[in-house]
């Protein structure tokens, strides 16, 4: 199979069983279409280029080394994406980052702003300052803020891979967007 | 209900979370407080905007660097991705085969084609017998004993589980390891009709250490 086909014809599955053998461009195809995913995941939850840029390599070397045992039971973009918020939270461990709290000094406030007396505050969202502000969310609002909002898990899945109660993801959550909403109040 | 009770609900609203009964309260609060109304908004709106945000790109050399680390990866520590589903084994089998039948083995189907010919009739039972050591250099015949010994090895360890092995695939992997045997037979007999064919001598090298390539991918499968 060359790059080439492996790009346009071959599924995700048929390119994981014959990188799983060793043939690299159909491990290049699989880069190809997934790597931007991977890396917005990386850098939305750590907030850094570099440290986004090295993750999305641990997470591609890995992904190498255990392409033998996906079996193709689940769609591959859901494989590698558990695999890479795995990826991503054990990073967090490693550097001691904890994500029961908001920040270092522990639980932060609820912001008691009240809303807007203008239901049109805030109407259309920039894209980019959003994604700004996400960086700017404390670790723990951030992962849930990330996981929830922009992947789309359900609390159930945040809970379980934060190792949290569900209650706990609706709090991060809820405080995470109040935080976004101010900080993106303060650019207008 | 008060907008401090309000407020702390209002993402669970916004993600259809609250039981109706209180969604129903919420809903009525918000159409007589302006502003919890536009905290509302601002809340689904940062929803909407979340789910739509732009993928983003990596360095372009990224790529080279991971290439370049699984590449690495592979040669110093002999890795191998994780073995591969049984069915997908069998496929590699049968895509070893393909490699068998390449140039190699059309050259050994020749060369067994005219042996035959030539009536040379060599039975040395179902192993491979060495080519005899006469006319045939030291250095040939101390590479054949080394890459026999390896495969005699792989072989042991193979049998002590086929048994267990599904019969379709062991079949399979039967058949291949007959393919090769075979090839490597008519390649012996061409060397024993001309010792001094180093062509032929490439051939058997070739083939043998195909065989044990397939015998080490078999092994490392822990099939």
């Amino acid at each position: 199979m060359t790059a080439n086909e492996t790009k346009t014809t071959a599924s995700d599955y048929e390119l994981a069983q014959a990188a799983s053998g060793g043939d690299m461009d159909a491990f290049e195809a699989l880069y190809v279409r997934h790597h931007r995913r991977v890396y917005s995941l990386c850098l939305r939850m750590v907030a850094n280029v570099t440290e986004a840029e090295d993750l999305t390599q641990e997470v591609f070397v890995h992904l190498f080394r255990k392409l033998g045992s996906f079996r193709g039971e689940s769609a591959f973009t859901t494989w590698l994406h558990r695999l890479t918020v795995n990826h991503v939270l054990m990073h967090f461990r490693k550097r001691g980052v904890r994500l029961e709290r908001t920040t270092e000094e522990g639980d932060v406030p609820e912001q008691v702003e009240v809303g807007s007396n203008r239901p049109e505050s805030m109407p259309v969202i920039d894209r980019i300052a959003l994604d700004k502000a996400i960086g700017q969310l404390p670790p723990g609002y951030r992962t849930v803020f990330v996981l929830h909002d922009v992947e789309g898990y359900e609390h159930e899945e945040v809970a379980n891979l934060l190792g949290c109660s569900v209650g706990t993801s609706k709090s991060q959550l809820h405080k995470a967007r109040m935080r976004l909403r101010q900080l993106l109040n303060q650019r207008v | 209900m008060k907008c401090a009770i309000i407020h702390p609900k209002l993402s669970d609203y916004v993600d259809d979370g609250l039981p109706p009964g209180e969604a129903v309260e919420i809903m009525s609060h918000l159409e007589a407080c302006s502003a919890c109304k536009g905290l509302y908004v601002d809340l689904n709106s940062l929803r909407q905007a979340a789910r739509e945000l732009p993928l983003r790109s990596p360095n372009s050399e990224l790529w080279t660097r991971i290439r370049a680390e699984v590449v690495s990866e592979s040669e110093s520590f002999g890795f191998s991705p994780a073995p591969a589903a049984p069915k997908n084994w069998l496929q590699r089998l049968l895509d070893k085969r393909i490699t068998f039948n390449l140039p190699q083995l059309a050259g050994a189907g020749a060369l067994a084609v005219a042996a035959t010919f030539l009536g040379i009739n060599y039975i040395g039972g179902s192993s491979i017998a060495p080519p005899p050591p006469t006319a045939i250099s030291a250095a040939f015949q101390l590479e054949e004993t080394r890459l026999k010994a390896r495969v005699d090895e792989q072989i042991g360890q193979i049998n002590m589980r086929k048994a267990s092995w599904d019969p379709e695939v062991r079949e399979g992997f039967e058949s291949q390891i007959a393919r090769i045997d075979q090839s490597l037979e008519a390649c012996r007999r061409g060397i024993i009709n001309n010792p001094q064919d180093h062509d032929h001598q490439q051939m058997y090298l070739s083939l043998y250490q195909e065989k044990l390539r397939l015998l080490e991918d078999v092994n490392r499968l822990k099939w």
